[in-house]
């Protein structure tokens, strides 16, 4: 696959690196004169010096044969433009963008760029969840951070220790994935006890953590 | 009218005098207060600071009442998405936009709703519509 990336810093290097070695042809855009010959010399891809919002550029940099265009520099408006002119002018099929304020993810899907990644949100969540609750490890989110998987400690005071999952009220739509206790792995059912010290993984919406982390150990959020 | 500007340069600033010496409602916005000191003394509207793209800066300005946006930054890639925002999100029913370079006018093409100026052609225009008369 043709792949064009727009933008610099370590992402794009490693990106990059990663996708060379996936076999995938690489593109690089930058505009930035010294970082464009230092990653000309690392990286066994086209690197082209020049305003990746700029048309001439692009097509200098081969976008008509490009699968993927991804726009990844810090600002959102470049982002925008950039992957609007991708499928517009060049027909492009799929283009990826970043998404630096938040409240920007609505607008960029509502246009149709292919794929956005929410990087504020991503990590901010990330971050703070770990910051905030030591017992908790995000394990991964799917679906560009519509589910996530979590594991939680359970904690000694926990009010959920020594009930059963039914006699917890839990809510549909946060489910246990499984249960490691002393190392073995318990698949849990309405009738199994849950126990201080237990690892549970929990399947829910971003949204439903807090609860569910709330509802089993009693944290306050 | 109410009428959201949104850039306080040389064109926001002028534009802005005049409709509000007109006695249209004006709200101009810019990312630096110091811009606003290019505004005519006659200007009775509102002037609103902050970074355009930010959508609680664009709320501040009740750009969602608005009849009439006009964007007029000197970046097209910030005019685009202020264009695309005030459409898709505040949906105003009008966006009248400033084009820096010509060659950028087709992103805002088939954009219902929106109307694009560009500086640059409308000065080559009027210097053929003269030359042509000098011709003549």
């Amino acid at each position: 696959m043709q792949i064009m990336l727009i933008g610099g810093g370590k992402l794009i290097y490693h990106l990059a690196k990663n996708l060379i070695s996936k076999g995938h042809f690489v593109i690089i855009v930058n505009k930035d004169r010294n970082y464009s010959k230092e990653i000309a010399r690392k990286l066994k891809a086209n690197i082209i010096y020049g305003d990746g919002s700029d048309p001439e550029i692009l097509e200098d940099a081969g976008i008509y044969k490009t699968d993927v265009l991804v726009a990844l520099t810090g600002k959102d408006h470049e982002n925008l433009f950039i992957c609007m002119m991708a499928q517009k002018y060049f027909g492009v099929e799929r283009t990826t963008a970043l998404v630096n304020d938040p409240d920007n993810e609505f607008l960029f899907s509502e246009l149709g760029v292919t794929s956005i990644f929410n990087i504020t949100d991503l990590l901010g969540s990330l971050i703070e969840q770990n910051v905030v609750y030591e017992d908790i490890s995000n394990l991964l989110t799917l679906e560009g951070g519509k589910l996530s998987v979590t594991q939680y400690i359970i904690p000694d005071d926990a009010p959920a220790a020594g009930k059963t999952l039914k006699e917890i009220d839990l809510p549909l739509s946060i489910v246990l994935g499984g249960i490691i206790r002393d190392g073995d792995i318990v698949i849990p059912r309405g009738s199994t006890v849950i126990k201080s010290g237990d690892k549970i993984l929990i399947i829910s919406l971003p949204e439903e953590q807090a609860m569910a982390i709330k509802i089993l150990g009693g944290e306050e959020d | 009218m109410y009428i959201v500007i949104i850039g306080c340069g040389r064109t926001g600033s002028n534009l802005a005098g005049l409709l509000s010496q007109k006695g249209h409602d004006v709200v101009v916005l810019d990312k630096d207060t110091y811009s606003f000191n290019k505004l005519p003394v006659e200007y009775s509207g509102f002037k609103v600071e902050g970074d355009t793209l930010e959508h609680d800066v664009l709320k501040n300005a009740k750009i969602n009442t608005a009849d009439i946006i006009v964007v007029t930054t000197g970046d097209d890639r910030i005019n685009y998405m202020v264009t695309q925002m005030a459409r898709e999100i505040f949906k105003v029913p009008k966006v009248m936009v400033r084009i820096v370079d010509p060659e950028n006018t087709y992103m805002f093409e088939d954009l219902a709703s929106v109307e694009t100026f560009s500086p640059i052609n409308l000065l080559v225009d009027s210097f053929i519509k003269k030359i042509e008369r000098i011709e003549g």
